[in-house]
């Protein structure tokens, strides 16, 4: 077994609202080609016929009021266009102006984030791995989407009813705690609610917590063997001023959704023993009627089809951000040949804690599971955080980089055998991300954690750099 | 004439082939969820949410004030985001209740997000000092609203803590409030924010002569009522400090400080101060649960589920009056079933029953689950309004237990039935949805 696997004790799935692969992380393709994103060619014809490109000018709120379309009708424009052979993910802005018709205001649809505008998820999934094919589960709107990732199926719906009741298959919770494990959905606060309305009248108290809960048992080591967190989804006036929704659901405050999510990991980050022993899955329910450029593939059929569309659950929704945060992750992982969806949650939690089990639905049977990602023979040491408080560190906002302030030059400043300073390890580290983005053939393969003084490091940072301008290096030759 | 309405229907076509505004998109789509849920029985559901939830018109329901009922009516409310800080909500409703009782009023709130810059620190390994804490936080928010509310029967016995239950006389109350408020929290993830508030109250009480009690000027002089049916006008500015924060799981406080200045605008000899202290404990309780080892050598882990909680509350209230001066009567706190804002303390008692300048409660509660989504509350209040401050003491506490089931929703209660009693003045059955979950427009307090 890997041993990331071996000591993995605890799961958490961040799920958040509504936002497309391409909408978030699409244009880190810039700096990672492997990622399958968008360089701004992408586009869908707008109601006039006119194309309407992808471009890095989403806003952190204000450009998706009213809410897209992302119910079963909508996507299915969206996907597959108004008229029978148009092609494939180019009905975003039609359906899009269904909504408001206002023409300039339904390109805005197609806008994405420019990754520096976005640093936790965009760094997160640049640090650890960022599936390229995670796919919602059906093509419709959140608690469908939701009851995958509790249920492993939506029993055949399409709708927004929340409530599931006497189905046919117990929810990851209930399995977990059979099995003698421990199971959280960890919900904001009261107001905000919790979408894990399958089980809320039922196995109380042990199946739900608030995220101040959760906050609480990071600290002290006692998350359960697996936790569900939902993120605040409403805009709702606390004591002390008001509290933003920050599930990221448009047109809600992305700003506030970043926090939240450095929040949660930093909680998991702060505590040693539980980084290592904790996998993190950050995941979006849905796309929210935002545009991507991959088209949804087919799946084996669900055993219940919905009555209203004559829908089989044989092909999945639209793709969605979703990275998976572990120190057993190798940095900058990206998974391209495999296909996941929301039935990978329940079925990645069952594989690791409870192991066969029989009674659950043929799409999470079918589903692939994430946590053989963990591949890693050693935890890594690095660190990622984040604040939103001054630091001690000069800051490069393009790079994702910490350099640290220094005072003044060392005793053993311009000796080559010197040991890296963090400045240096981190400039290494830097080097290296840009290194990435350059075809393997002209990569180093050099295993910049073996880079011990700073001639080793000089050296490393010259290759790479002549690799990057290699007309530079010529003359400088 | 045939001009003009041609004019007048050209004018009304423009939005059919200009580009669609948000607020015309909302209105189409609500037009056709209306037509599409509402056609038939089949969706007579999906047409009673639409009605009920829909944006931006919809059927407005709530409770005015106690003993007034509950109020229907049309509402309209509107969310705009402006730029990539601030966003607002604009609701305007008026309901109407049985007893002709109506509340109408438009409300507009604010809210600013500051655009903080995220700093990601990577290194080879951990900074040597822990980053500072990370997460969303509240806001500042600003509201402004406009809110006339007339309620046609309202309780009232006299003043202090020694009035009959015979002496109960009844009056009707508009009360038009214009004004806003702010709260700004401050030292980041704190839980600390201020507060501000700045109203023109305007005030025409009345007699009620429709029921077997008689009318408050028949029982009461303008002495034991001040204020007696004359139209009074104050500004009032308020400044407060609040404090809400969680330690770790194990304690949720929530403070607030509060002084308020009432200057009376028609009459001076109305104008005081008020000083208000309201603190909330809350101790929840939990039991560990175990989970399976998952080998022989490794210890147990534990993790915790709420079962309950315990809470202890405190609201001080004290007047300063200038000699001379008076506080109307209908300006003055309550104790006794529910007060004019809903609000219940001693609950066993009759509605508005103790009314004073000033007043003392404590409130100790306990909730635990007892059976799955089943929960068992008690409630006990210790009490008591005084005429002056130096009457507010730790003694002749009026009291009143509550005894009653919670439907936990989530872990936490979130529909309660009590069923108060212990005040030797009957007994009162509440039922009553967690203030949390109750969202709606933020409508100033009306007193």
């Amino acid at each position: 077994m890997l041993p990331g696997l071996d000591q993995l004790k605890h799961v958490v799935v961040l799920m958040m609202e509504n936002r497309s692969f391409d909408h978030l992380l699409g244009y880190l393709q810039a700096q990672d080609p492997r990622i399958d994103g968008v360089d701004g060619t992408q586009f869908n014809p707008d109601t006039n016929g006119e194309p309407a490109h992808v471009a890095p000018l989403a806003k952190y709120q204000s450009q998706l009021q009213p809410d897209p379309g992302h119910h079963f009708p909508d996507v299915k424009l969206q996907i597959h266009g108004d008229k029978p052979g148009d092609p494939k993910m180019s009905g975003f802005v039609k359906a899009y102006f269904q909504k408001q018709k206002n023409v300039a205001h339904s390109r805005e649809i197609m806008y994405c984030f420019p990754p520096e505008k976005m640093p936790v998820i965009t760094t997160l999934a640049r640090k650890f791995a960022v599936f390229n094919r995670w796919f919602s589960s059906l093509p419709g709107p959140t608690i469908p989407n939701r009851a995958f990732a509790h249920y492993g199926t939506s029993f055949g719906r399409v709708d927004m009813n929340l409530f599931y009741i006497g189905e046919k298959y117990p929810s990851i919770y209930e399995r977990m705690v059979k099995n003698g494990h421990t199971a959280k959905i960890y919900y904001y606060d009261l107001p905000s609610g919790t979408m894990g309305m399958t089980s809320i009248l039922k196995d109380q108290p042990q199946l739900f917590g608030t995220v101040t809960q959760f906050l609480t048992e990071c600290g002290t080591g006692n998350l359960p063997d697996y936790s569900f967190i939902e993120p605040n989804y409403t805009d709702h006036g606390g004591n002390t001023g008001e509290l933003l929704a920050c599930d990221q659901h448009p047109d809600h405050n992305m700003l506030a959704g970043e926090e939240f999510i450095a929040q949660i990991y930093m909680a998991i980050r702060n505590n040693d023993e539980l980084w290592k022993n904790t996998a993190l899955l950050v995941v979006y329910d849905e796309h929210g009627g935002i545009y991507d450029h991959v088209e949804p593939p087919a799946c084996p059929a669900d055993e219940f089809t919905n009555a209203e569309t004559g829908f089989k659950f044989d092909s999945l929704g639209v793709r969605v951000p979703a990275v998976l945060i572990s120190p057993w992750v190798p940095e900058g992982t990206v998974v391209s040949d495999r296909v996941f969806d929301h039935a990978s949650i329940p079925a990645s939690v069952t594989k690791k804690f409870i192991g066969d089990w029989a009674a659950r639905s043929p799409r999470e049977k079918n589903a692939d599971t994430f946590l053989d990602l963990l591949t890693l023979q050693q935890a890594r040491q690095d660190f990622v955080g984040f604040t939103t408080q001054p630091v001690d560190f000069d800051f490069d906002p393009t790079g994702n980089t910490m350099s640290v302030q220094m005072d003044s030059a060392p005793d053993d400043a311009g000796r080559p055998g010197r040991e890296l300073s963090d400045l240096l390890k981190d400039h290494v580290l830097a080097i290296r991300e840009v290194e990435r983005t350059l075809p393997p053939n002209q990569q180093t393969n050099i295993d910049i954690y073996s880079i011990k003084t700073e001639a080793e490091a000089s050296s490393y940072i010259a290759q790479v750099m002549a690799m990057l301008h290699p007309q530079v290096a010529a003359a400088g030759q | 004439m045939r001009r003009s309405l041609a004019i007048l229907l050209l004018l009304a076509c423009v939005p059919a082939f200009a580009d669609e505004t948000q607020l015309q998109s909302d209105l189409r789509r609500e037009k056709e969820e209306l037509a599409s849920n509402c056609s038939s029985f089949k969706g007579v559901f999906g047409c009673a949410q639409t009605v009920v939830t829909g944006k931006p018109l919809h059927l407005s329901i709530g409770s005015v004030a106690p003993q007034n009922g509950v109020g229907f009516g049309p509402g309209f409310t509107y969310d705009k985001n402006l730029g990539e800080n601030w966003r607002t909500n604009t609701t305007v409703d008026a309901v109407v209740t049985s007893n002709q009782s109506w509340r109408a009023g438009a409300y507009f709130k604010a809210f600013y997000m500051p655009q903080e810059k995220v700093h990601v620190i990577t290194g080879p390994a951990p900074p040597p000092k822990p980053l500072s804490e990370i997460g969303p936080r509240a806001v500042p928010t600003f509201n402004l609203y406009l809110q006339a509310i007339s309620l046609n029967k309202l309780d009232y016995y006299g003043l202090g803590a020694n009035t009959s239950r015979q002496n109960l006389a009844l009056f009707g109350l508009t009360e038009t409030i214009l004004g806003g408020n702010v709260v700004y929290p401050i030292f980041g993830h704190s839980g600390v924010s201020l507060f501000g508030e700045l109203n023109g109250r305007f005030f025409d009480p009345r007699g009620r002569h429709a029921d077997k009690s008689p009318s408050l000027e028949q029982v009461f002089s303008e002495s034991a009522a001040p204020g007696l049916l004359r139209q009074l006008g104050f500004f009032q500015a308020g400044e407060g400090v609040r404090f809400d924060r969680d330690l770790g799981d194990r304690l949720t406080l929530d403070y607030r400080v509060t002084l308020q200045q009432f200057q009376g605008i028609t009459d001076s000899r109305t104008s005081f101060q008020r000083f208000t202290v309201d603190a909330s404990h809350e101790f929840p309780l939990y039991r560990k649960q175990r989970s399976q080892a998952r080998r022989g050598t490794e210890k147990p882990r534990f993790t915790f589920n709420r079962e309950g909680s315990i809470g202890l509350r405190a609201l001080l209230t004290e007047s300063y009056i200038p000699r001379g001066n008076a506080i109307p009567y209908y300006l003055q706190p309550t104790l006794g079933g529910s007060n004019l804002n809903g609000d219940h303390w001693l609950s066993s008692y009759p509605d508005y029953r103790f009314r004073a300048p000033n007043l003392l409660v404590f409130r100790g509660s306990f909730e635990h689950v007892i059976w799955g989504p089943i929960g068992g509350v008690f409630q006990a209040d210790y009490g008591k309004v005084a005429l002056s401050q130096g009457d507010l003491g730790f003694d002749h506490f009026r009291h009143s237990y509550g005894v009653g089931i919670t439907v936990r929703g989530g872990g936490i209660p979130a529909v309660s039935i009590l069923f108060a009693f212990g005040g030797g003045e009957g007994t009162h059955t509440i039922a009553d949805v967690n203030p949390l979950l109750l969202g709606g427009a933020t409508r100033p307090s009306l007193y």
